[in-house]
């Protein structure tokens, strides 16, 4: 099984732009007879507004093929892989290599991700997974606040952390993928005023009130409900985005007896309306309290 | 941390209770700073008040010839200053004409904000500054300048780290009147959003961020004790939630008695100074014509009040209620004994009321605000906190007090709003 949410390409075809229409007798054949011979193609993984991607590998490599449209806003596209070209770290997603190839007469966007087959964690919110531990919970805290730091050292808020986003590597590693809607501050006029991209139930105050000047407090936000909803299979805010702001949720503490009063904790204090009460220095302050699981047990 | 606002007249040396200074760049050409001796005091900051960019030439001439000496502001072909072939009233006058040209009335933009960073910080600290305030253009906007605020910052904590600099950093949080009266600003919001993106920048590899200099912009200039709601608020809102932050320093430039009420929600300084101008920051204060020729007052710290310095202190003294208003600084002594003899300023040269006659008064105003300030700081935050509070209270008290036996008559000179202030600082600890 792959570590994206699978779903059937003909039921996606529905949503699917036009340009998809006029080559949907094998979009498949038409992405392995135009990509070069390093490619190889092998299945759709999932269809998001930011692009649809398949399976494949790339230099015998297993890789995630994004596909983008030509009505793909190309300067969200350039801001993507220009952001993942600077970075380095290991708890974002990495680009292998970009493309430009033409299907049906339209130009369309290639770009090759490092593909992880762990699962992203929404899996680990289904209601038979068993209950994610503190440590892991630290874990995930300390890796994916890294990524959100790494990307802020490029003064760029990712926008969309959740669940779905995150991804199980092999080697234990927590890595934060779809950096497409990722803001940079140079760029921060590609979404239209009041416009507010991003996942509802997991949008910082701000966000959700379109304000485009984010920083990294927002995806810490995000971060926070994510790590909120592991813990206890809850979502804060009962996934009302209209409730996010206006409404304290449930001490994490309440649900589970069995964690450190650290981590409640931190993960309240992520969940803070005003952006500068919330923390940035993640990884430190996840580290610390995974230090301390580890030595107690 | 009490800091006098230095203009073009340096007067720092006459006030012995002041022990720390703020060179603000529209007083000041570059020439003048670098020629200039320092104050001998403790503290010596430069505004480089970019923040003045939008300044409309055509009309504050002689500001904005000064300010295009000061390479921030991305002036090209600015006359140099020899003083060997000609006077600083020739350069003045070249300056002043060479900005009607050549002023852009925007702040540099691009790869300008660099340079313009590296710039700024090199003069500060040639000039011997013990802190450093990083540039930065004012917020009119609720989204749009606090980002291109934010680039600001980044750039210039990249320069000064570039630049090795060893001083405590601040980062001007300018902050214009008209963007306060958006709905954002009623919510909430709007300030959040500054709050945010400064919080959100406090290191760039070497250089932290050690605090704030706080402005908020009056459109018009008024008393500082008439300021709107709007902008006390935004005084108070922007120290407690900087300082709350974790920011050591938090400084209210140009917040003048109400800086005090900053100092007991958070604020580690203010900034004030003798001349109207100097004490609050007002956009049309650097408009070339003058605003009129000022009497003195008398400023009562425990009334919070400024009192014209014969119309109202003869009737206060005829109501016997000058002890009730008597706040004595080195500069008001001898007006004291007068009054309590029965006497009038009129009989004294340096408080008789005339115009222009102000020094003295200035004086005794900036003893007597750094003598408050100063007490504040040697209490703790919650003692201090107690205090504003108390000579707020006090200052309603008196006031009303004051009023209601002058009645039907008016004080001439001006009260602070000081049940408006105490009522604005009460909720911010809500």
């Amino acid at each position: 099984m792959n570590g994206w949410s699978t779903r059937g390409l003909a039921n996606s075809c529905a949503s699917w732009p036009y340009w998809w229409y006029r080559v949907s007798q094998d979009v498949l054949s038409a992405l392995r007879s135009e990509l070069p011979d390093c490619y190889t193609v092998e299945g759709l993984l999932r269809k998001g507004g930011q692009g649809t991607v398949f399976r494949g590998t790339l230099d015998r490599e297993p890789v995630a093929i994004k596909v983008f449209g030509h009505e793909h806003e190309p300067k969200r596209l350039q801001r993507e892989i220009h952001v993942l070209q600077r970075l380095s770290c290991d708890h974002v997603v990495k680009l292998r290599r970009v493309d430009e190839i033409t299907i049906g007469n339209f130009a369309v966007s290639v770009l090759a991700y490092e593909f992880h087959a762990g699962g992203d964690l929404r899996q680990v919110l289904g209601d038979d997974a068993s209950p994610v531990s503190a440590l892991d919970i630290a874990r995930i805290g300390r890796q994916v606040g890294c990524g959100i730091q790494c990307l802020w050292a490029e003064r760029c808020v990712h926008r969309d952390v959740k669940p779905d986003n995150i991804i199980r590597a092999g080697d234990a590693r927590y890595v934060l993928v779809d950096v497409g809607l990722a803001m940079h501050l140079d760029l921060s006029q590609v979404t239209a005023p009041g416009a507010a991209p991003g996942t509802r139930g997991y949008q910082s105050p701000e966000q959700a009130r379109g304000r485009r000047n984010l920083t990294v407090h927002s995806d810490v936000f995000s971060l926070g409900v994510t790590l909120y909803e592991l813990a206890t299979k809850r979502h804060p805010f009962n996934r009302k985005q209209s409730d996010i702001g206006r409404v304290q949720p449930k001490p994490l503490s309440t649900f589970r007896n069995d964690i450190p009063k650290e981590l409640p904790a931190l993960v309240g204090s992520m969940l803070e309306v005003r952006p500068s009460s919330r923390p940035t220095n993640l990884v430190d302050r996840f580290a610390a309290i995974e230090e301390d699981l580890r030595c107690s047990s | 941390m009490f800091l006098l606002n230095l203009g073009y007249k340096w007067i720092a040396h006459e006030v012995s209770t002041i022990d720390g200074v703020v060179i603000v760049a529209s007083g000041n050409s570059s020439a003048k700073c670098e020629r200039a001796s320092l104050p001998d005091v403790k503290h010596i900051l430069f505004d480089p008040q970019l923040y003045l960019a939008g300044l409309d030439a055509s009309i504050c001439k002689k500001v904005c010839g000064r300010l295009t000496t000061h390479p921030w502001f991305g002036v090209s072909d600015v006359p140099d200053f020899d003083s060997a072939s000609m006077k600083r009233r020739e350069w003045d006058a070249k300056i002043r004409e060479h900005a009607s040209t050549a002023w852009p009335r925007h702040a540099p933009e691009g790869d300008h904000v660099r340079i313009a960073c590296e710039e700024c910080i090199d003069f500060q600290l040639r000039l011997g500054c013990t802190q450093l305030i990083l540039p930065s253009p004012l917020i009119q906007d609720r989204e749009d300048e606090a980002s291109i605020q934010a680039l600001w910052l980044d750039q210039g904590l990249q320069a000064a780290s570039d630049l090795e600099v060893g001083q405590p950093i601040l980062a001007t949080v300018a902050v214009a009147e008209t963007a306060l009266n958006e709905p954002a600003f009623e919510e909430g919001g709007f300030l959040d959003t500054i709050v945010d993106q400064v919080t959100a920048r406090t290191s760039h590899d070497e250089a932290v961020l050690d605090g704030v200099y706080v402005v908020v912009a009056k459109s018009k200039q008024t008393h500082p004790f008439e300021a709107s709601a709007h902008v006390y608020k935004a005084y108070q809102s922007l120290c407690q939630t900087f300082r709350v932050a974790g920011f050591r320093s938090v400084i209210a430039a140009f917040s003048d008695v109400f800086g005090l009420a900053c100092v007991g929600g958070g604020a580690s300084g203010l900034t004030a100074g003798p001349s109207q101008s100097l004490r609050q920051l007002a956009l049309d204060t650097f408009v070339d014509e003058g605003f009129g020729a000022p009497l003195p007052h008398y400023y009562s710290h425990r009334l919070a009040g400024e009192l014209r310095s014969e119309d109202d202190l003869d009737r206060i003294r005829d109501a016997r209620l000058y002890r009730r208003v008597r706040d004595d600084t080195n500069y008001s002594r001898a007006l004291s004994r007068t009054i309590l003899a029965g006497g009038s300023a009129s009989r004294l040269p340096d408080w008789a009321e005339s115009k222009n006659n102000v020094t003295v008064a200035q004086l005794h105003f900036l003893a007597r605000l750094s003598r408050a300030e100063q007490a504040l700081q040697a209490l703790t935050p919650a003692e201090r906190a107690d205090e504003v509070r108390d000579w707020l209270e006090n200052a309603v008290a008196t006031s009303e007090y004051v009023e209601s036996r002058l009645n039907p008559d008016k004080v001439k000179g001006t009260l602070a709003p000081s049940d408006q202030w105490l009522k604005l600082y009460d909720s911010s600890f809500e």
